[in-house]
């Protein structure tokens, strides 16, 4: 069954085909959410929540294609993440004018597979975790992530470089570690 | 350039597809289920709808059908109102002969409601030719203590006939009345009419004392205060 039909059966409460839809969507959407927690709990919360709004507002969505399908419910996620990270964590993003220079090589970065990436990303405190999960990995602009967390564009880019700086530090540290 | 060393080292790991995926995935839908099926519990029957609207509809047309009613309801009394004015002057010229019989009947009870909306008349400042004329003929009324009298004696007062009886008073000058007559037939104060005082705040009578009064008081109005000629009297309405 493609996804055309399953959404016609999702908009009459088809509890089958939400379920085959559910199938679908939960491996890339978990993925989504578990970038921005630092725990599994949490990123269950919000893929709860996001499919359910996603589910709730399905007679609003039309489908074209599986692409535009998925960015809609993956902008639900986000959204939901933002959400709940607001709500239980402060930011504390503060612009700052003057950004910090990042020092020495990035060779380490080389020999980490991506999962250890993630880790390290997962790692960081929640406003550079959050910029840099928009930035670099959804591809939102300093404009959107701007509007999303309602802060400015200067803070944005404040908050990615200082999570590229923390990031950084954590590969090298990471790779000292692993003996590389 | 380190940045986007970075950037483009990130970008090359797919770390959209990286992560620790051991989860539950059917606990997952198991918890999503649950919300969606309360949520689909939770609505409200069509059923309930409809009952809702006709009850509603319902309502809107009885009001209506009530509001309807009411209105011509208002509009036949308006036009028995404008009959019992018309009808004043024959009123006027019997009050001296038998109050008896006019205050008796319905017409008279018609009378006074018509002074009432006359005095409301004057106060909203809508007047009429029909309602003008009525007042002006109002204003000439005179009665005299004989009349009196007998208006007091329509009015079931007792006390007040035996005080007119043994008085000699040409006129009567000073009327005490009620407070309650003032504020629901003069729509005045005590203060603002000479020569009257409160007596009692309790309701006498019934709508026949009232018109008796007013026309006394009218009298009084228009003839100019003289202490000299008249002694008062009190009008004692105990009961």
């Amino acid at each position: 069954m493609n996804y055309s039909e399953l959404i016609k059966r999702c908009k009459k409460g088809d509890s089958k085909a939400q379920k085959l839809l559910y199938n679908q969507l939960a491996t890339p959407m978990y993925r989504v959410c578990i970038r921005y927690f630092n725990n599994e709990f949490d990123a269950e919360d919000t893929l709860i929540s996001g499919l359910y709004k996603f589910f709730q507002s399905i007679d609003k969505f039309q489908y074209n294609n599986e692409a535009k399908l998925y960015a809609w419910v993956k902008r639900i996620i986000v959204n939901e993440a933002l959400m709940l990270i607001r709500s239980r964590t402060n930011l504390n993003l503060v612009s700052s004018s003057q950004a910090d220079n990042i020092s020495g090589d990035i060779t380490p970065l080389q020999d980490l597979e991506a999962k250890d990436i993630l880790k390290l990303i997962r790692e960081l405190p929640p406003g550079y975790r959050t910029v840099f999960n928009l930035y670099v990995i959804e591809g939102y602009n300093h404009k959107e992530i701007g509007e999303m967390l309602d802060i400015s564009d200067n803070t944005s880019k404040s908050q990615l470089h200082k999570a590229k700086i923390s990031l950084q530090k954590k590969i090298k540290t990471n790779a000292q570690y692993y003996g590389t | 350039m380190e940045h986007k060393s970075l950037i483009n080292k990130l970008e090359s790991l797919d770390l959209k597809n990286a992560g620790n995926l051991q989860w539950d995935q059917e606990r997952t839908w198991s918890r999503l289920n649950a919300q969606l099926g309360a949520t689909v519990n939770k609505k409200t029957p069509v059923w309930k709808y409809m009952v809702a609207a006709s009850i509603f509809f319902l309502t809107a047309f009885v009001t209506a059908y009530v509001m309807f009613y009411n209105t011509n309801s208002s509009t036949n009394i308006s036009s028995h109102d404008n009959l019992a004015l018309t009808s004043l002057p024959y009123i006027t010229d019997e009050l001296d002969v038998n109050c008896e019989q006019l205050v008796q009947t319905p017409i008279c009870v018609k009378q006074e409601s018509s002074i009432s909306k006359v005095e409301k008349e004057k106060k909203t400042k809508k007047s009429t030719p029909v309602i003008d004329q009525a007042r002006a003929q109002l204003e000439d009324i005179v009665i005299d203590q004989t009349s009196f009298s007998q208006l007091i004696e329509i009015g079931e007062i007792q006390p007040a006939i035996n005080s007119i009886a043994k008085s000699e008073v040409a006129q009567i000058e000073e009327i005490v009345i009620t407070e309650q007559f003032l504020s629901e037939v003069e729509h005045k104060t005590v203060k603002e009419i000479p020569n009257a005082s409160i007596l009692s705040a309790r309701p006498i009578s019934i709508q026949k004392k009232r018109f008796s009064i007013r026309l006394l008081h009218r009298k009084n109005k228009a003839k100019p205060h003289n202490t000299n000629k008249a002694s008062a009297l009190r009008l004692f309405a105990s009961n």
